[in-house]
């Protein structure tokens, strides 16, 4: 089975912001990479948040998602879509649910003979949840005890030989710009090192635009490079992996 | 991917964060064997499209794809469409459509479908709507070749009942008077997730292309009907004047008569040609009045 990644659409009105980011071309970019999908033979894909950039209006932000959804629709490809900083501005996460129809990820499931993980650090150091009306640093990012206590569970309730890859928006990959890296990383980082005992083949995350990669404590780290960067669509933003690949092999 | 292995329908409706709904009364078939039966029953040698009602996680959708050349499936909810797209996408011989039968256009979505011809239905769906739903299609006159039911075993018995005995009733007769209607097999409910209450049988049923009763005035004839079932217990002649106060009981009575029939005679023991006959029969006297 073949499972698609990718990450920081940040569909908005704006023709380019600062970082080289140009939000009014992300639907377009976003429709190409479905169809490549599809065409690839893509069984699922997967949205690591930032979905819309963020404006200072909240039917702005309805109207953005609104169309994303509409894409996603129309794709013949199943998508999860995960939650990013990006999506809380004016939106809280019922309303980003309801309003684009989006499958919101379990916090595990099964994709084939791999176990999806799906960490959600939309949380302030405090254990408040990014929201509408909640004034969030999106520097102050971070993975709450309870689902570090299920993580931990998961793995060890796991039979041995078990493959698992976490995705998160915000970084796992201490290599990484640290204001992007999850307050709380290490933390999460024990748990996959220790109890996860060699079960985790990949940590995918976004949040980082330039995108990463590194090996560490048996498992690759990769950072998606964000969708929303450059005028043109780079196909090198999407990540193909195939759950009949064991780690190392994956990456297509 | 075993859309029939009980561990793979909950792994797959996990990811998708769906459980069964009970308002949609959602038994998932777990045998494959089973699956494969009805898809490979459904159609014959000319069926080119099969319309799926309730697609469900898309088992018997997937099945169908294998024989057949085109699959539309409709399912009326919409959290299933993504999962449906993830079980079904190796297939390109499916149109899956997030809609209620009841409300969608059939003739305009398999327009071309009908110009080709063989196309057939098959439908697995919770019981309390399956009856209507196939009264519907029937009554759409649009030109399937067969129906294929999964229904309440009770409910097969009926649909297949022969007149004259317990089970035969109007939906029998109705369903009788726009083709033949065969039991294809029983299946458990253990066969299911999660298990109904009760057996089910799959039933199937050949529509006619050319109806061989064709009453002089299909209103009359399927007032008729009605009122010889609505009061079933009662003799014909008592329970057609009921049905039709236009006409005197003596005159209903030598109607009855005239087709040969005892004036005791209960309407539960015609056949719907003899129920074609006399409601010929009724209609001259109505015209006469």
């Amino acid at each position: 089975m073949k499972i698609g990644f990718f990450s920081d659409l940040h569909c908005g009105r704006e023709e380019i912001t600062n970082n080289n980011r140009y939000p009014s071309r992300s639907l377009g970019k976003l429709q190409k990479l479905l169809l490549d999908f599809e065409n690839i033979g893509v069984d699922l894909a997967i949205c690591l948040g930032d979905v819309i950039n963020g404006s200072v209006s909240r039917a702005d932000d309805i109207e953005h998602l609104s169309r994303v959804a509409k894409v996603i629709r129309d794709s013949s490809v199943p998508v999860l879509v995960m939650q990013g900083n990006h999506d809380f501005k004016n939106l809280d996460d019922d309303t980003f649910y309801r309003i684009s129809d989006f499958v919101r990820p379990p916090f595990v499931c099964r994709a084939d003979e791999v176990n999806l993980i799906f960490l959600d650090a939309n949380y302030c150091s405090d254990g408040t949840r990014y929201g509408s009306g909640v004034k969030y640093n999106w520097k102050d990012t971070y993975i709450p005890a309870d689902q570090i206590e299920a993580l931990r569970e998961v793995f060890l309730n796991a039979p041995e030989g078990s493959r698992f890859w976490v995705l998160c928006h915000q970084c796992l990959d201490i290599g990484v710009e640290e204001r992007h890296i999850v307050n709380n990383a290490d933390e999460v980082l024990s748990v996959i090192g220790n109890e996860g005992r060699g079960m985790v083949e990949f940590v995918i995350c976004g949040h980082y635009h330039p995108g990463g990669y590194s090996i560490d404590i048996g498992t690759e780290f990769v950072t998606l490079p964000a969708v929303c960067t450059g005028k043109e669509f780079n196909p090198g933003t999407a990540l193909i992996l195939d759950t009949a690949h064991k780690p190392n092999k994956g990456l297509i | 991917m075993n859309l029939c292995d009980i561990r793979t329908i909950k792994d797959t409706m996990a990811m998708f964060g769906l459980t069964f709904r009970k308002e949609f009364g959602q038994n998932f078939l777990t045998d494959r064997e089973v699956v494969a039966e009805i898809a490979e029953s459904c159609g014959g040698p000319n069926t080119k499209t099969v319309l799926e009602i309730g697609a469900g996680c898309g088992s018997l959708t997937h099945e169908l794809a294998l024989i057949y050349e085109n699959v539309v499936a409709l399912e009326i909810d919409r959290g299933l469409i993504p999962l449906l797209k993830y079980t079904l996408g190796e297939h390109r011989n499916i149109k899956v459509i997030n809609a209620d039968v009841m409300k969608t256009d059939i003739p305009e979505l398999l327009g071309d479908a009908f110009e080709k011809g063989g196309v057939s239905v098959c439908a697995n769906l919770p019981y309390y709507i399956t009856t209507p739903i196939l009264l519907e299609l029937l009554d759409s006159r649009l030109p399937f070749d067969s129906i294929t039911v999964m229904i309440q075993s009770e409910v097969a018995d009926r649909l297949c009942a022969l007149p004259g005995t317990p089970n035969y009733g109007s939906v029998t007769a109705y369903l009788n008077y726009f083709g033949t209607c065969r039991k294809l097999m029983k299946v458990p409910a253990g066969k299911f997730l999660p298990p109904p209450k009760v057996d089910s049988a799959v039933v199937r049923i050949d529509l006619y292309r050319d109806r061989p009763c064709k009453p002089t005035d299909e209103k009359i004839f399927f007032r008729t009907m009605r009122a010889a079932f609505e009061q079933r217990r009662k003799t014909l002649p008592n329970a057609l004047s009921a049905g039709f106060g236009e006409i005197s009981k003596a005159e209903i009575t030598d109607a009855i008569l005239s087709c040969g029939f005892d004036a005791n005679i209960r309407g539960e023991r015609l056949s719907v040609s003899e129920f074609c006959t006399l409601s010929d029969k009724l209609y001259e006297l109505i015209k006469s009045k």
